[in-house]
């Protein structure tokens, strides 16, 4: 297992094993050096279910939260989506590799981490913080956001429903939908 | 070895073009240009490359085949730098479907050498995992159906399905796969999505047969006619519906968003393909427009899954256009002749911020003698109509750390042909609820009607009903009857928009388009007040401009019979498609003397139907001229009808320019017919003209990849007298015109059906 592809599809191949082996090797890789590596241990890790990767999901997403800003790069020369035509990116003087790599993975990490938080079910107030952060943050894409609503709908903890309510007026209609199911499957219950 | 996936037989496939070029049917030229567009093009037709590598298996065009798809590899990395991919994900989904895809059938045949193969698979699955998996995780399960999650959820299928020994493809699969059926089943059971028919038309219609023909592939069984919940939508709806968008007129009904376009073949391919209805064989075989290949789910691939659905079998020509209704939507009446087109829309709005799916409840589309009388669509940017207070929204989603704020007024009420009340442009509904429902629709007797006061009620709550029918006569005119009623006085105002040009007349309103056909629309009971404003910009295309005209009047039950009387004011006089001189103009630089030369010495004789390139083994380049003699009939005006998309179309009589500038932007939807100046009548004129092509699926100048298409012909005038007398007695309309005379009873609408 030397590539990143290696590793990703080491995570989608052995995580529904009953393999505690593969379960602890996913848990390390979650901390891996190529965002590609953590989405894929990340979502491998919802896939298992297992409220063990709980504490470090919430590690992950903490560390996500640490990545370089970013700001729009100039694109020229006609990016169409599905084009084979070469185009040139031009950044800001001074744009590291690592913030190039930041903006490739956006919120990739984080919609997949918060999806797996939802999907094991069982949660630790750090976990419900996050989410509830998310769930409201404008400044994150609108993946993580819907993500987040939809993971608090799955964990069903009443104390999101303040979180859940707001997020049902958000504008964008992902994030708003989630949230409007997450209060519903909530609010019974509560 | 793996089989080129969605390809049953390549022999079979092979033969049947081959057999098509060699007996010259439309489908063999429809594949001889393709493939010569790929061959001397490659870098202009990219799209075209890996199928034609398939068919021929020429080295040359699987050497072409592959340097596309690694031209494609190249972007994927500046791709992600870019709000496209990072917040309208969708848009990238598909084409990154469709360019796995052909890299598959290019493994298929042996095109690439084992490590670099490996290569491309590992580098095309991780961009599909981080991009489209997380995109389809966004949209919510399962009530997001619409072009957008089709897209994600068939790239995670396909992509998935292709490498089903990659873990991480067999987890895309298995989540893209569980969605297909009830994004299916999931569309309303007219097969019309409500987004609009330019989506419908370019991306909703042609995934479905990528979805069925996946389905059936992995699961077995019929996933086309059968019924699916939740809403038990089928795809064979979906594909009659994308046939019904399709006007007589050459273009695709202007329903909702974006207004008149030119339609796509392959989902129509696919239904004739599956359905054994040739209404879908004559759609292709006598009224599409085939120098047109326009974009299919964000790629220029249409003309390939045309070539590769499309049955091909010879059939005797019947009556394309028919009238038809879809009890949720709204109905067609066509005339015997298809001449006579109207089409009225109820189809529900989306609440509150109405984007694709716009506010037009029994709005009305005309068309007659080949040329649309009414206006919809959307504003240029330039347009400063339809920005009303109540229609403003700031968004902030869509774009990295900025807001972006518009007006999304041309989706309401008051931008559609429909009935206002007290002049609330902004009409829209706010929460979810039927809007509409049909009360009545004849095929035979070629009428409809539709009740919409839901959207209405909701706002005005002593609204006792809004309705509208429509009539198409003696398959001569229309009659259009408005009632509204209220429990108290309210202003109400019959709204529509038509094409420019407004001629004089005392009552009513009569425009004459920029084809010669002419449209009165006379209240013959309701009132005649009215205004005419030109809204400059709206809509972005056509004649780039509307009539809007507002009839008004005030009262608790308001009520408008119309009739819509139109006229052909030109016939042909001849046909001048035929042996036109060509040369290319290989520099974009030659002068009209230096052409002129060129003709002379090294002319090309050619219909002048669609670029020289798309007939034959010619050079694919931008500009273009031509030149033929012809006689101008004596007395009376004359006019030269052209191909429509003929771009940057200069035109030269007898050496001498004129100016065609107005037909400019019309001439991309619309043949342009360009008055010919009075001294040439009688006279044998010698016509030049100079035209850029759409050379390049990709041109940096803003060409497209759609030639021109159309017919040349030399018109002359029709007398037509008009409407000579009207009225409406006793249950009976009585028109008379030309010394004919037309009854027609008619029992007006009342407010209980």
């Amino acid at each position: 297992m030397n590539t990143v592809f290696e590793k990703m599809e080491f995570c989608a191949a052995n995580i529904t094993q009953p393999d505690e082996a593969a379960f602890t090797q996913t848990l390390a890789l979650l901390a891996d050096e190529n965002w590609r590596v953590r989405y894929s241990a990340a979502i491998a890790l919802g896939d298992r279910r297992d409220p063990r990767a709980v504490d470090a999901l919430v590690q992950a997403l903490r560390r996500e939260n640490e990545a370089p800003l970013f700001t729009q790069p100039k694109l020229e020369g006609g990016a169409h989506a599905g084009s084979n035509h070469p185009f040139e990116v031009i950044f800001p003087t001074g744009t590291t590799e690592e913030t190039k790599e930041a903006w490739r993975c956006r919120g990739r990490v984080l919609q997949a981490a918060c999806l797996a938080l939802g999907n094991i079910g069982t949660t630790t107030p750090a976990a419900l913080e996050l989410l509830h952060d998310y769930a409201l943050d404008q400044s994150r894409d609108y993946a993580v956001r819907a993500a987040a609503c939809k993971a608090l709908g799955q964990i069903a903890n009443p104390e999101s429903l303040p979180v859940l309510e707001k997020a049902t007026q958000d504008e964008e209609w992902c994030t708003a939908r989630e949230a409007q199911k997450a209060v519903q499957k909530i609010r019974p219950a509560a | 070895m793996q089989k080129p996936f969605y390809i049953d037989d390549i022999e079979a496939l092979r033969k049947k073009l081959t057999d098509a070029e060699r007996n010259e049917t439309l489908m063999g030229r429809v594949w001889s240009s393709v493939r010569r567009r790929a061959r001397n093009a490659p870098h202009q037709f990219p799209w075209f490359t890996p199928f034609v590598a398939l068919i021929t298996n020429d080295p040359r065009d699987i050497e072409n085949a592959k340097n596309a798809v690694r031209g494609y590899l190249a972007t994927l990395d500046p791709q992600t730098f870019g709000m496209g991919l990072q917040f309208h994900f969708w848009c990238f989904a598909f084409p990154h479907a469709r360019w796995t895809l052909y890299f598959q059938w290019l493994a298929a045949i042996g095109a690439w050498d084992p490590k670099e193969e490996q290569q491309i698979r590992e580098e095309l699955i991780t961009f599909q995992y981080v991009n489209f998996f997380m995109g389809m995780r966004t949209k919510p399960e399962p009530e997001c159906v619409d072009n957008q999650t089709m897209s994600l959820c068939f790239s995670n299928a396909l992509i998935g399905h292709l490498f089903s020994k990659s873990a991480i493809a067999q987890r895309m699969k298995e989540d893209g796969m569980r969605r297909l059926p009830s994004l299916i089943g999931g569309m309303p059971t007219s097969g019309y999505s409500g987004e609009g028919s330019a989506y419908m038309d370019g991306v909703v219609g042609p995934s479905i047969p990528f979805l069925v023909e996946l389905l059936e592939r992995t699961t077995g069984g019929d996933w086309f006619s059968k019924s699916l919940p939740p809403h038990g939508g089928n795809a064979e709806s979906v594909c009659r519906m994308i046939a019904r968008e399709w006007m007589p007129n050459g273009l695709l009904l202007p329903w909702d968003h974006y207004g008149y376009s030119i339609p796509t073949h392959s989902c129509v391919a696919y239904a004739a393909r599956r359905m054994n209805d040739p209404f879908y064989s004559e759609l292709l075989e006598r009224h599409a427009n085939w120098s047109a290949a326009e974009n299919i789910g964000w790629g220029y691939d249409d003309l390939v899954w045309t070539l590769i659905w499309w049955p091909g079998i010879a059939h005797q020509s019947i009556s394309a256009f028919t009238s038809w209704s879809e009890p949720e939507i709204g109905a067609a009446l066509v005339s015997d002749d298809a001449q006579l087109y109207a089409m009225q829309m109820w189809d529900e709005s989306e609440p509150l911020y109405p984007g694709r799916a716009q506010v037009n409840p029994n709005a009305l589309v005309l068309s007659a003698y080949g040329s649309p009388l009414t206006m919809d669509g959307v504003p240029s940017q330039d347009c400063t109509a339809f920005k009303f207070d109540d229609t403003w929204r700031e968004v902030g989603y869509m774009d990295l750390g900025e807001k972006r704020k518009f007006n999304f007024g041309s989706g309401c009420g008051g931008a559609h042909s429909v009935i206002l009340v007290d002049q609330w442009e902004g009409m829209r509904a706010f929460s979810k609820y039927q809007q509409a429902e049909q009360l009545e629709f004849s095929a035979t007797e070629k009428t409809v009607a539709a009740d919409v006061t839901p959207i209405y009620r909701e706002k005005f709550d002593d609204m006792r009903c809004v309705r509208r029918r429509t009539r198409l006569c003696q398959e001569r005119f229309w009659l259009i009857e408005d009632l509204a009623c209220f429990d108290r006085e309210h202003q109400v105002t019959a709204r529509f928009f038509l094409r420019p040009r407004q001629i004089e007349t005392a009552q009513g309103i009569t425009i004459e388009t920029a084809e010669g056909v002419r449209l009165t629309l006379l209240p013959l009971l309701g009132s005649d007040s009215k205004t005419v404003t030109p809204i400059q910009g709206y809509p972005d295309r056509l004649d780039g401009e509307s009539l809007q005209v507002d009839f008004t009047q005030r009262g608790a039950e308001c009520r408008w019979l119309w009739l819509a009387w139109p006229e052909a004011t030109r016939k042909i006089h001849e046909d001048v498609s035929e042996h036109w001189q060509t040369a290319p103009d290989l520099q974009n630089n030659l002068s009209f003397e230096q052409a002129s030369q060129q003709i002379a010495t090294a002319g090309i004789d050619i219909p002048l139907t669609m670029p020289p390139y798309l007939q034959r083994d010619l050079p694919v380049v931008r500009r273009w001229w031509f030149q033929r003699t012809m006689t101008v009939p004596a007395g009376g005006a004359s006019w030269l009808r052209l191909p429509k998309d003929m771009l940057n179309l200069r035109f030269w009589i007898n050496g001498e320019e004129l100016d065609i500038s107005p037909h400019q932007l019309r001439m991309k939807l619309l043949e342009p017919e360009i008055a010919l100046p009075q001294k040439c009548s009688g006279k044998t004129i010698e016509v030049t003209l100079c035209c850029d092509t759409g050379y390049s699926q990709y041109a940096l100048d803003g060409n497209s990849s759609n030639g021109f298409y159309g017919k040349s012909a030399l018109l002359v005038e029709q007398p037509v007298s008009g409407i000579e007398q009207a009225e409406y007695r006793n249950g009976v309309v009585t028109v008379r015109s030309s010394g004919k005379q037309w009854n027609v009873t008619h029992t007006l609408m009342e407010e209980s059906r």
